[in-house]
């Protein structure tokens, strides 16, 4: 017996001749067989080839569609591998990153992506063989070639083969940009609300203190009068008694005059009254201006709205201001010639004006700036508003104060020197009446500076 | 079952018994093509049990001796076929263990319609392996024969013992231990 593994046929010679008729018989029927396999494999092989082509044009389909959508979409789309090494991105993407949109190939998609602390741990946590996946989102931001730093919102997804992950960049800047106009909206609302109540309570109060206070002024100036008159009758008896006394006549009559002067101290109330009289009037006249002010401020005046040349507002509030400044500080204008009007009420916007000039005055002179004192006012167009700042290198506002500068009878002022009203008048003339934005910047210790924004004229709705 | 496998049977037959043998299983067993088979063809097992049947009748051998005799022919034409594979496994252990991972998996994208015996093999400790067969076919002989053939081409000291288990839903199941000397 041959070894079993070789492929020695059994000699056929020795083979008889119907056996080896039985096995030509058998091989060929066997070789029919074959041929109609491979004619049947054949078949099969040109089905399967079509059914291959008819894929591959539905793939080419659908890989045409996908890149279509990819690069149609508004957010930037960027595909790495979980080493977060990019492979592809969409032209959204290219825009956002300012790459083209065949990148070195494996850049790492943190040379352009990244953020706070959190965010970079967020994204950290999206590669690697221990990488963690939910719906959550980040904010962060886009670092492009140039140094440019765009916000964006990150969310990032597994695409399911080759490790592969599919990163959203949303840019923000719009989005952020609302948000910030809402709030100083809210911001601006809450202000008003808050002024409205305080001015009614106000208006009420004043009008309360209103009458007594004018006929407290009038009889203190009528005691003023009959003090007056009364000195002046007394004066008119000094000859009087002088001569009684030298004839030596009526002496208990002078003698007991005389001890009622001394009684009365009447030589130390002629001497002290017109002076109390006069701070009497004086603290009334206070009284009054704030009455004057918070009535003012609860019911503004209803001049009509006209287009403003804003530069010329200021001119003439400087000039006729200029004695409340020129002691303190330099002035220094920054106008631009080419400013669009305003709507508005050139009365309201100069006393808005004077308000902040005597506050940047007043600063200057409580802090005495070696440099001396300076007070900047600009102009200048910015997009649809025109904006107006005034500045000064005056004691400057801390945080806590500048939180509440705009609300009615807040002031930092000496007693007596301040109403309370100045900048609650200001906001309620720019915000309310005009429809414009005022802002503060200051660092205290190094001076302030107020910015009014009054929308174009011919973007305004009045 | 492949036609390779028959006309391999018959070219054992002919050499072991005589080609008047091999012609006379062949009409005894009433094959439905006269035993014409192509190598890549897929053909009824029952075919093959019937013309064992035949050859045990004819010649006396049990039915198992016929099996496992045929298996271990098998072996040396897959080992020609294969020749670097065989070379891959380094000893029969791995071969044994790779059977049911790699060749079979192989053997299904060729021929997605074969039916393949299930083998389980553990390594019980690093001489020791235990094979368990299980088939509808029925030919654990057949695989005893394989199993010999293998072991005569590694060269190993090998002690082959086989265990019958009870049928598993018709199918029959045994053990092979096989124990490194």
């Amino acid at each position: 017996m041959r070894p079993v593994y070789t492929r020695e046929e059994v000699t056929l010679t020795n083979l008889p001749y119907d056996t080896l008729v039985k096995r030509l018989a058998r091989e060929r029927n066997a070789r029919l067989e074959a041929e109609n396999l491979l004619e049947q494999k054949s078949l099969e092989l040109y089905e399967k080839n079509q059914d291959l082509a008819a894929s591959l044009v539905m793939f080419d389909k659908e890989r045409t569609l996908m890149s279509a959508v990819f690069n149609a979409r508004s957010s930037g789309l960027v595909l790495t591998d979980n080493a977060l090494r990019i492979v592809r991105l969409n032209l959204s993407a290219s825009t956002l990153l300012d790459v083209p949109q065949k990148p070195e190939l494996a850049a790492p998609l943190t040379t352009f992506l990244g953020g706070s602390e959190d965010t970079n741990a967020w994204i950290s946590a999206r590669s690697g063989p221990q990488a963690r996946f939910d719906d959550s989102t980040v904010e962060g931001e886009v670092t492009r070639p140039d140094g440019e730093k765009l916000p964006v919102r990150i969310s990032c997804t597994e695409i399911g083969h080759d490790g592969l992950l599919l990163w959203i960049l949303v840019d923000i800047r719009q989005h952020l940009l609302i948000e910030a106009e809402k709030e100083l909206l809210e911001h601006s609302l809450n202000q008003a609300q808050k002024m409205e109540a305080l001015g009614t309570l106000a208006s009420g109060v004043a009008h309360e203190i209103n009458t007594p206070i004018q006929y407290v002024g009038d009889n203190v100036k009528f005691f003023q009068e009959f003090y007056d008159g009364v000195v002046g009758l007394l004066k008119a008896y000094d000859p009087l008694r002088e001569a009684v006394i030298e004839k030596n006549i009526l002496a208990d009559l002078t003698t007991a005059i005389a001890e009622q002067y001394e009684e009365g101290d009447i030589d130390f109330l002629l001497e002290e009254a017109p002076v109390a009289i006069e701070q009497s009037l004086h603290g009334l006249q206070q009284v009054a201006s704030i009455v004057s002010a918070i009535r003012e401020f609860s019911h503004p005046g209803d001049a009509e709205l006209q287009t403003v040349d804003i530069n010329s507002v200021i001119e003439t509030t400087l000039s006729v201001s200029r004695n409340s400044w020129k002691h303190v500080a330099e002035l220094e204008q920054d106008m631009d010639e080419d400013l669009p009007e305003i709507i508005g009420q050139p009365g309201d916007l100069h006393q808005v004006l004077l308000n902040l000039i005597g506050n940047a005055a007043d600063a200057i002179e409580e802090s005495s700036p070696s440099a001396g004192g300076q007070i900047r006012i600009g102009t200048r167009k910015a997009g649809k508003w025109v904006e107006v700042s005034i500045s000064d290198n005056g004691t400057g506002i801390d945080e806590a104060t500048r939180e509440r500068i705009f609300d009615p009878f807040f002031t930092t002022k000496a007693p007596g020197k301040g109403t309370g009203q100045g900048l609650a008048i200001v906001y309620k003339i720019v915000h309310v009446k005009h429809g414009g934005q005022v802002t503060v910047d200051s660092k205290p210790g190094e001076g302030t500076t107020f910015r009014l924004k009054f929308p174009r004229a011919q973007q305004t709705n009045h | 079952m492949k036609g390779i496998v028959f006309n391999e049977f018959f070219s054992l037959v002919d050499e072991a018994f005589g080609a008047e043998v091999t012609e006379k299983i062949i009409v005894d067993a009433e094959l439905a093509n006269d035993g014409a088979y192509t190598g890549v063809g897929n053909y009824d097992t029952a075919e093959m049990v019937r013309l064992v049947k035949c050859l045990h009748a004819e010649t006396n051998v049990p039915v198992a001796d016929l099996l496992q005799t045929f298996g271990k022919h098998l072996l040396g034409i897959f080992k020609a076929g294969h020749t670097a594979y065989f070379e891959s496994c380094k000893s029969l252990f791995e071969f044994v263990r790779s059977v049911e991972d790699q060749i079979h998996v192989d053997v299904l994208k060729l021929y997605p319609d074969a039916e393949l015996p299930h083998l389980t093999a553990t390594q019980v400790s690093s001489d020791e392996l235990s094979l368990v067969y299980r088939s509808s076919r029925r030919m654990a002989d057949l695989a005893e024969g394989l199993l010999w053939g293998a072991i005569d081409h590694y060269g190993e000291t090998i002690e082959l013992t086989r265990t019958e288990l009870p049928d598993v839903d018709g199918d029959q199941c045994a053990q092979f231990t096989l124990v490194r000397r």
